[in-house]
Order: C-alpha cells, then structure tokens, then sequence
C-alpha cells in the first residue's frame, strides 16, 4: 500500500496533558515545551525571559487571582491626575492586585518601569481575599471582585478625553484628559448624589439662592399656541461614554394649557472660572451629555424630550450663567410706539404705547402690492449675539424680518413688502417678536382699516407656505 | 416645543435610528419648526453623516405617504446642506439664496415632466431619477415666494427630532 499523506496543521486546542496521546483531539498537542498556539496553524517559540526593571512590589496575593496583563495607547496609566494630558505613544501594563483590606489594584507601567496604585477602594473583605477578575474592552481595565461575600463594587479604569461645554466660539469650560476610577455602574444622578430641579423661568433664571453645587436645573418656560395640554412630569438621565445611559432621575411636574414648552438645562459648579473648571460637575468622568425625558400623567412611560450634548450643546453651545444674570435675557419692550396715521383703524385712531407694530402702510388699498414699516422697541438688551425674529401676518402672505435684540433700541425696519388684504373697517393684523426658536417674545394685535378698491382684483393663490409641496412632488 | 402630536414622525425615526444607529440626522423645518399657525404639512430634513445615496430610497421610502396623528402630511427630504445652511445668518443666506442646492426625495411618480421648467413659485428646478424611487432635486436655496415673505433674509430654523 502506497505511503499516505496525513495533514497536521491546527494545533490550537493546546496542550492536553490530561488524556492519553492517543484519545487527544486532532488539534491538540501531547507534549509541548516552550511553544506557542495562539495563532491558528502556527507553532511558535515562546521568547525569552528579560528582567522587567522595576522594584519588586510586595503584595498580598490571593493564589489564583489578581495578575492582569493591557496595553494601551496611552501611557502614564500607573498614576491618575486631573488635566494630565498623557500622551498617545503606547504603553503596557501589569494590574496587581493587593487583595486585603489596603484596597487597591496595583498598575506596573513597562514605559515608566514604575508602580502605582490608582485603583483604589474595594477595601471590604469580610467574605476574605479579594479574588479580582479583569476584563478590558473599549480601552478601559474592569475589575470585579469574585468573592462575593465581600460588598467591593466593579470598578472601572480608562482614559477619559472629552472638551466640555464648549461655547459658540468652540471654546471649552473643561477639558478632560486624564486617567479616570470610576464605579463601574452607569448610575442615575440620584445615586451619583446630584441634585435635578424643576426651575420656573418664565419670570427670571435661576437665583443664587436655586443654584448649588452637585446639582441640575431644568428651567423651563411656556408659549402661546402649542400643543401641551396635561400634567406631564420630566426627568433626566447621564448619558456615558459609548452613548450608554443610567436611569431616570424625576425633577418635577409641569401643567401646560396647549402651550409650548421650553427648557433650557443649567449644569451647576461651585464656582464661576471661566475657561479653567477642573473637576468634572456631574460626579462620573464618564457622562458626556445628558437627556430630557417627559410622562403624561398618569402614563408611566417615560418618551426622550431632547439629549442635551455636554460637548458642543445646542446651535448656540454653552454659555457660562452667573446668578447676578438672573434677570437677563428676558424681554421688555418699550411700549412707548405710536402709529402713524396710515395705519388707523376705521376711528380713526392708530395704535399708541406699543412695543411692536405695523408703524405705517405706503398705501391702504384693498390688494395693493405696497410696503410697510415696523417698528420695534426693545426696553432692556437681549444679550451679547441675540436675533429675533419679527413676524406680521394679516397681509395676503406672512412676512418675516431679523431684528437684532441685543441692545436697547427701537428698530425700525423700513421697506417691507407686502400685499394687503382684502377692505375692511377693522381688519386685524398680528405682529410677533419670536426668539431664535419662533418662541413668542412680544405678541400684538393691530386693527387697521383697509379702504376699498373697485379695480382691485386678488392676487391669485398659491402653494403652501411650506418649504416643499408634501410628499416631495415639488407641487406648490 | 411642540413634540406631543408627532407621535408618527418619532416612530418612524425610532424605528431608522434602530437600523442605521447615528448615521442620520433627523430635522423639523419648514411652517411647523416655525411654529406658524396653520402649517400644511411637517417638513423632516435628513442629513446624512456618510453621504451615501445607497439606503436612501428606503430610507426616504418609509416617510413616503405617511400622516401624522392630526392628518397632515410628513414630507421627508435628504438635503446634504444642512451643516453649512444652519449655521448661516439671515445675511449669509440672502448672499447664497440663488445657489441651486440638491434635495433627495421618494416618488413613485415621475418627476421629471417638470424637467428644466421655470415654476412661478420655485423660479427653478429640475428632477433627475437616481434610482428606482429615489429622486434628486435641483432649486434654488430660497425659493421667489419664500424671499416674498422674507425668509431669505432670516436664519433658517432647523430643530434637531
């Protein structure tokens, strides 16, 4: 009988010391000194033995139990200290376990040749040793305590890197980069102990009074013509690295009588120092936004409102708030505009003390393509960058105009184009002041007479006022 | 904030956001984003973060003919401006208003017998088939009867769903 060809190429069932040679399974080795099987198909010299340069570190060892090797692309992974910036060369690491009541997991850097002991705080051994587990994924070491008479929680260790609060500019109020302990639990903001509050800020911001370290404050305010209608409660959840949320944390009740709601999120800190915040102020290195939830009583499921990026925050981004602002921002208008007599009403009287208006008409004919002139008046500055948003209906199509509000003044904006209406003795136009979200700032009801014309003929009716004409068909 | 009658467009989005995760961003624009009373219809404006036409007739696809719970209509378009247009002021976007700009939309119609034709109230645009139900429009980023209301002189509101 010719020789036949039997191929041996898997080996990495290991070594299989325990069966005889002959019951082993194919990919398994009988005897095996000094070799490796970690790569499929591949047999490999284990390497030598090199003296690692650091101090020998005496330890308490539970046998079994507490020696960890990671790599990672940052170094300095031995020490944690805030605003450490520790660059992105790569080190590798031992995690040692010191598993008595001392608490700690030891981390041996090879870049540095050094101990240190930055995990600290599973000191409880009531059940005895720790016997630690480790598991690294993402780019973070977890260590679980496997006694489990013992009440250590898991923890977690990573290099954080985040530019918080950034401000319109791109500026951030705090930067992280820096090793970070934390808990490994994704926790609510109850249990990370930070307060959330309901703040009513229809009237002012929050007081100094409100504010408070460790503490979130939803301020809400409402708006006419919305589509509230109910008791609706709100509530927030941290948001973690890898978009991973903790539970809800309930801050309050709202009742809305078909309004529009808005809320505006305040992240308190002890202390104002702009562009140099240092400590992380939602208590976990790890949260990096935030989301709004709302209940409609009495339903018990809660629906996502907004998420709140603590990076970039919203089209504005963050803004540093101090509580000497608490009046800031809120409209006053002058009411001190009087009309024109173009624009009397069938009175013939115009609007007087008013705060935004139609302040004259070119001409108040019945379905005449004429211009008009508004007038705004703005009693306190909005704030540095404010615009809002001026808008008269009433005229055959609505007309839109940018009004800066950033300081006191009375704007006037000259040259609107518009069509008029049909006659009457009294019909009503509406002017709105709306804030950079079309909430209502300023609302006005103007009734001015529109005379009539006989050889006016309407102006023939279009689309909607939309943007596309449904359904993507283009058909306006 | 007006979240509590579009119950359809949040399923909807929930339900792409289950399947294609971040990759897309998901718009109100348009009369409701407004917040004007009487608005026609909710204008969703999708931006894609890895500008790949490949999912887009699906995506635009399940948007197609749907209503929200007060019966209006949910007109859903892929405009890749986006970014660049919410960032303009109301005198950056009157500079740019006669730039033709791209809108991608879902029509199992065909769209193209407009193709060159001069509109009285878009002034222009143009319809180019992409692939099977997916639809490339070409306008103007203001269109004439929206610079009669002034809305080429006004920031344009996008509020992120």
């Amino acid at each position: 009988m010719p020789k036949q060809i039997y191929k041996i190429d898997q080996f990495h069932g290991g070594l299989n010391n325990n069966s005889d040679a002959r019951d082993i399974a194919e990919n398994e080795l009988s005897e095996a000194a000094d070799v490796m099987v970690d790569e499929l198909g591949k047999i490999t010299m284990m390497g030598g033995i090199d003296a690692q340069g650091a101090a020998a570190r005496t330890n308490q060892i539970n046998p079994g139990y507490g020696l960890f090797q990671f790599s990672h692309d940052r170094v300095d992974g031995h020490t944690s200290a805030a605003a450490a910036d520790d660059p992105e060369t790569g080190a590798d690491y031992f995690a040692f376990s010191e598993p008595d009541t001392a608490g700690t997991v030891d981390i041996y850097s090879a870049e540095d040749t050094t101990w240190g002991s930055p995990i600290t705080g599973m000191t409880n051994n009531t059940g005895g040793l720790r016997k630690d587990a480790f598991y690294f994924v993402d780019g973070a070491l977890r260590i679980s305590d496997g006694e489990f008479g013992n009440t250590n929680v898991n923890k977690w260790y990573g290099y954080t890197y985040a530019k918080l609060f950034q401000t319109a500019a791109g500026t951030p109020e705090l930067t992280l980069s820096q090793w970070s302990l934390e808990n490994q639990e994704l926790k609510s903001f109850t249990d990370l102990s930070i307060t959330v509050d309901l703040n009513d800020c229809s009237a002012a911001s929050p007081s100094s009074g409100e504010t408070d370290v460790d503490k979130i404050i939803l301020g809400w305010w409402t708006a006419e013509d919305g589509d509230w209608n109910g008791s609706y409660a709100l509530g927030v959840t941290p948001v973690y690295i890898g978009g991973q949320e903790g539970p809800i944390t309930e801050a309050g009740e709202v009742t809305l009588f078909n309004q529009i709601l808005n809320v505006q999120v305040f992240v308190c800190h002890p202390s104002i120092q702009s562009g140099t915040v240092a400590t992380h102020p939602l208590g976990d290195n790890r949260i990096i936004g935030i989301n709004i939830y709302i209940r409609s009583f009495p339903s018990e499921d809660w629906y996502i409102l907004k998420e709140i990026d603590l990076k970039t925050g919203g089209k504005f981004g963050w803004d540093e708030y101090n509580t000497t602002e608490s009046g800031a921002g809120f409209w006053s208008g002058t009411a001190d505009i009087d009309c024109d007599s173009s624009v009397n009403d069938s009175s013939g009287a115009a609007l007087q003390n008013a705060s935004v208006c139609i302040f004259s008409l070119a001409a108040d004919t019945e379905y005449a393509s004429t211009t008009c002139v508004a007038k705004v008046g703005i009693d306190a500055a909005m704030g540095a960058g404010r615009v809002g948003i001026l808008r008269i209906s009433g005229f055959v199509s609505t007309v839109y105009r940018e009004v800066d509000i950033s300081s006191a003044a009375t704007i006037t904006l000259s040259g609107i184009s518009v069509v008029n209406p049909s006659n009457g003795n009294k019909k009503k136009f509406t002017i709105e002041l709306l804030d950079e979200n079309y909430g209502l700032l300023e609302k006005q009801i103007q009734t001015i007479e529109i005379e009539v014309d006989a050889d006016a003929e309407p102006p023939p009716t279009g689309g909607g006022d939309e943007d596309e004409g449904g359904y993507g068909s283009g058909s306006t | 904030m007006k979240e509590d009658m579009v119950v359809e467009v949040h399923n909807i989005i929930n339900r792409l956001n289950q399947k294609y995760e971040d990759r897309f961003e998901f718009y109100f624009t348009g009369g409701y984003a407004r917040n004007e009373n009487g608005f026609r219809d909710y204008d969703v404006a999708i931006y894609d973060t890895k500008d790949d036409n490949k999912n887009w007739e699906y995506l635009l696809g399940e948007f197609y003919k749907k209503k929200e719970s007060d019966g209006k209509p949910i007109d859903a378009q892929i405009s890749q401006y986006i970014p660049e247009v919410m960032k303009m002021t109301g005198k950056e976007l009157y500079k740019n208003r006669d730039r033709l700009v791209k809108r991608y939309t879902y029509s199992d119609k065909d769209l193209s017998k407009y193709n060159g034709q001069i509109r009285k109230d878009w002034g222009y645009v143009k319809y180019m088939n992409i692939d099977g139900n997916l639809w490339e429009k070409e306008i103007m980023l203001v269109k004439p009867k929206h610079r009669k209301m002034g809305l080429d002189r006004v920031f344009r509101i996008y509020k992120r769903i």
